[in-house]
């Protein structure tokens, strides 16, 4: 019988907020293990032979979500976090309500929503260009963007955190702010 | 390992008709590989953590035939086919019509068919246990999954197979009847 885990982290943000960031630093620094949402999906999406595109994986989620309810991932997500025997716990990708539902009631569970002022965000992403088109990316795509299915659901799921990064100035101001949260927390710097 | 040497055997049959001990059967004494179409749909509805009986297969299935194809599942499949080392495949399992479209593209693929009484396959259907909710299910719960839309296919894909067995009866009777069969087909 595996221990469950002493704390799980959940993390929410806004596109460009840093949150890749910000769970980089936690793993690093703190450790711990990380389980997301995108990884049930692309299960799922390799064991039917599917190809792995974003596309692909919206609109898996959307359907399962129809069909077995707007929590079916959040329990999946959860369940495997508590029989994980990890210590700490991060639950990467939330970003509906729905995916908290069965974290909520956890007396160990804690959100950390990050945001950044829009202006930022948007230079921010088209400085990585991570996809395709990013770089050009106009202000109107930018908000645009914000309004897909999948990110439309963001800023109701940050009401829910326990802790809120704002994310507007240099790396090593996230980190202490990060460092402040996990004292608060009471979790311990590894190595 | 050519494809076309390949022998693929696809079962068609009502729930508890006696498919699972046909495809058990070739395993055993030809050294088939079994495929079956719910494997991938069990493993998947493990990871959601949804119990995989047999409602929560059929909504899954249904779920991703609509976003991904009506041949998602055999697409599924006939990878397996083409990654297997055994020159014998068998196919547990066949419900659709489009299930099969695409393994009729196969040099030699053959439909093979079961028939067993409602009455017996509920029986059966109790006593193996095998989805969860079967041993509670009542006769009439038992004969509207008969109704439900991948068994209606079903009868419809029994008028199309190569023969029938006759699963009424016992183990061995119905072993007798596949292994004529393989005699017939010269592929012993």
């Amino acid at each position: 019988m595996s221990q469950s885990p002493s704390i799980i982290i959940g993390l929410v943000g806004t596109p460009g907020s840093g949150k890749s960031a910000l769970t980089e630093y936690i793993n690093k620094a703190y450790g711990g293990v990380q389980f997301r949402f995108s990884d049930f999906l692309l299960h799922v999406l390799k064991k039917m032979n599917l190809e792995t595109t974003r596309d692909n994986m919206i609109r898996l989620s959307v359907s399962l979500r129809n069909e077995f309810g707007e929590d079916l991932l959040s329990h999946a997500i959860a369940a495997e976090a508590l029989q994980s025997g990890e210590s700490l716990v991060l639950v990467d990708g939330i970003r509906r309500p729905g995916d908290l539902t069965a974290f909520r009631p956890l007396p160990n569970f804690r959100l950390i929503a990050v945001n950044a002022d829009p202006k930022l965000r948007f230079e921010r992403i088209k400085r990585r260009g991570e996809k395709a088109g990013e770089m050009d990316m106009s202000w109107e795509s930018f908000l645009n963007e914000e309004k897909a299915p999948t990110e439309v659901t963001i800023p109701e799921a940050m009401t829910f955190a326990n802790y809120v990064v704002m994310n507007d100035g240099s790396l090593e101001e996230l980190h202490a702010k990060v460092d402040e949260i996990m004292k608060e927390i009471g979790i311990e710097k590894i190595g | 390992m050519s494809e076309s040497s390949k022998i693929v055997f696809g079962i068609v049959g009502m729930p508890s008709s006696g498919k699972g001990t046909i495809a058990a059967y070739f395993e055993e004494k030809y050294h088939a590989e079994k495929l079956r179409f719910s494997s991938a749909l069990t493993d998947v509805l493990n990871r959601l953590e949804l119990e995989p009986d047999r409602d929560h297969q059929i909504k899954l299935s249904e779920v991703l035939r609509e976003k991904f194809g009506e041949d998602i599942l055999s697409r599924s499949i006939k990878i397996g086919i083409e990654k297997s080392e055994r020159n014998l495949i068998i196919i547990d399992g066949v419900r659709r019509e489009g299930d099969i479209e695409m393994f009729r593209a196969l040099p030699n693929f053959h439909l093979l068919g079961v028939r067993a009484d409602a009455e017996v396959r509920y029986k059966r259907s109790k006593n193996r246990g095998e989805k969860p909710g079967e041993e509670h299910m009542s006769f009439e719960d038992f004969q509207k999954l008969d109704q439900r839309s991948t068994e209606v296919s079903t009868q419809q894909l029994l008028e199309k197979t190569s023969i029938i067995f006759d699963n009424n009866g016992s183990f061995e009777e119905l072993y007798k009847q596949i292994d004529d069969y393989v005699a017939a087909m010269g592929l012993n």
